[in-house]
């Protein structure tokens, strides 16, 4: 099996058009990007329509893809930009939450509990897709891009247009939020 | 933590979804469609600088066919 370097090479120098090589990446990521563009957004009716988007971008941008982070790292970036300018577009519900400063404030970022109610004989994947969903979004984002894309905080900082120490705090209160949230679910079986 | 005594949290990078079967069928027309606008764009941007060098070109050539026949005539 080819290896993501070596895919990434045969589809920049593939002629225009020839998009085989490129397809093969797409096959290889398609379910992880989709797994994260319906976390971050959770919009389920767009999420596919989101994942090709970023694939169509990466596509764009494979000339200025310079080799110095790995194609997941990468597709990442471009995957998390494109899902959180999809949330400003979408009604401003994302600036609200977001980039509101009294979002950080200990009652803003306190999760209901009707959350630990549904939780029962769910697989375990779709727990943790509930559990992500039921957290704010001011932690859940960050927590997202942090946990499951593996961005740095420097970049969560950057994309989010947040302070560092923000970013830091957060991400601490979402992972404490969501243990409490999966592990209470799991007493309760 | 998880049944097997895992952090929920360490599982995250493995999430996935499954897409449907039509997904890369449709990721392909969609490309294909961009690939033509961005094609198209470009022609459209291009072209107008393209039809003023060939004028200057058609007016330089002109131009020295004129002054080569008064040469000729002298």
């Amino acid at each position: 099996m080819e290896t993501d370097e070596e895919l990434l090479q045969a589809a920049r120098e593939a002629p225009e058009g020839d998009v085989r090589a490129f397809e093969q990446l797409v096959v290889r990521y398609q379910n992880k990007v989709l797994a994260n563009c319906r976390y971050l957004t959770r919009d389920d009716n767009n999420s596919e329509d989101l994942t090709q988007e970023v694939f169509v971008k990466a596509y764009f941008a494979l000339s200025k893809f310079e080799g110095r982070s790995s194609i997941r790292h990468w597709l990442n970036r471009i995957k998390v930009n494109h899902c959180l300018n999809h949330l400003k577009r979408d009604k401003g519900k994302y600036a609200l939450t977001i980039e509101d400063d009294a979002a950080n404030t200990f009652e803003a970022l306190q999760v209901e509990p009707r959350a630990a109610k549904r939780l029962e004989q769910m697989a375990e994947r779709e727990r943790i897709e509930y559990v992500l969903n039921e957290l704010p979004t001011t932690l859940r984002i960050p927590l997202i891009m942090r946990d499951m894309d593996e961005l740095s905080y420097d970049e969560i900082s950057i994309e989010l247009g947040v302070g560092l120490s923000a970013v830091k705090m957060r991400i601490k209160r979402g992972r404490e939020q969501f243990r409490a949230m999966y592990v209470g679910t799991d007493s309760e079986e | 933590m998880t049944p097997n005594n895992q952090d929920p949290l360490s599982r995250l990078p493995h999430q996935e979804n499954e897409v449907s079967p039509e997904f890369v069928r449709r990721f392909r027309r969609r490309l294909d469609r961009r690939i033509a606008t961005t094609q198209m764009a470009s022609f459209y941007w291009k072209m107008p600088s393209a039809v003023l060098l060939e004028m200057a070109s058609f007016v330089g050539d002109f131009v020295h066919s004129m002054g080569g026949n008064r040469e000729s005539k002298r």
